[in-house]
């Protein structure tokens, strides 16, 4: 099995925070299809820098309040 | 599901079915096996065409049917580049089993079959890539 990213979310929790808004609704105001958002709500599926910053765009958050890093210290990249 | 990775997946399919007739021709499962180069190039010539047509019908009646459907999106364009590495293997590799066999006892029409059976298998490979990349979520 792959391994999941080790980049956490909030995007269900903060999708529910706006009036329940749905997954369809948020991938038309990001520019994704529905399944993504799904996957990215999974935990499967990192979103690009772009998609990341129109997410916490919708939501009028900061990206950090969004997403999180759940990876080890020691396997940061170029180390 | 986007407009362009419908028409992509139905393309796909439809290319594994014209060339697995194409191989069963060959074979004498079905119709006749081509006669000539030319009688070859031209049943690959028209299929290429359908393909071309087919994706384009697909393409334009699910962009009407799903008027707000996104034309891309990041995840399947992820999933679609990966499959195609994993085309290009199984190309690369069937290249080297054909160039192999090409100096020995092969006829021109078991080359140009073989290199049809790589098509078929390499698209078989691509489709069952794009299921899986994007059942895991890339």
């Amino acid at each position: 099995m792959p391994k999941r990213p080790p980049i956490t979310n909030r995007v269900r929790e903060l999708r529910e925070a706006h009036d329940q808004m749905s997954q369809s609704a948020l991938a038309k105001a990001i520019g994704v299809t529905r399944q993504t958002v799904i996957a990215i709500e999974q935990g499967k599926y990192s979103p690009s820098l772009e998609s990341a910053f129109r997410i916490a765009r919708e939501f009028g958050v900061g990206l950090e309040d969004v997403f999180g890093w759940d990876g080890d210290e020691s396997t940061k990249t170029g180390t | 599901m986007t407009t362009q990775f419908r028409a992509d997946v139905a393309s796909g399919i439809f290319a594994i079915l014209i060339g697995i007739f194409h191989l069963g021709a060959y074979l004498g499962l079905w119709w006749r096996a081509p006669e000539s180069g030319t009688d070859f190039f031209w049943r690959i010539g028209t299929s290429v065409v359908l393909m071309v047509i087919v994706a384009a019908i697909i393409g334009i009646v699910s962009g009407v049917i799903n008027r707000d459907a996104l034309e891309n999106d990041e995840r399947e364009d992820d999933a679609r580049h990966r499959s195609m590495r994993n085309l290009c293997f199984i190309y690369a590799g069937a290249l080297a089993i054909i160039l192999m066999e090409a100096f020995g006892t092969m006829t021109p029409m078991m080359l140009a079959h073989g290199v049809v059976a790589a098509f078929i298998v390499g698209e078989i490979v691509r489709l069952g890539s794009m299921g899986y990349y994007l059942a895991r979520g890339v």
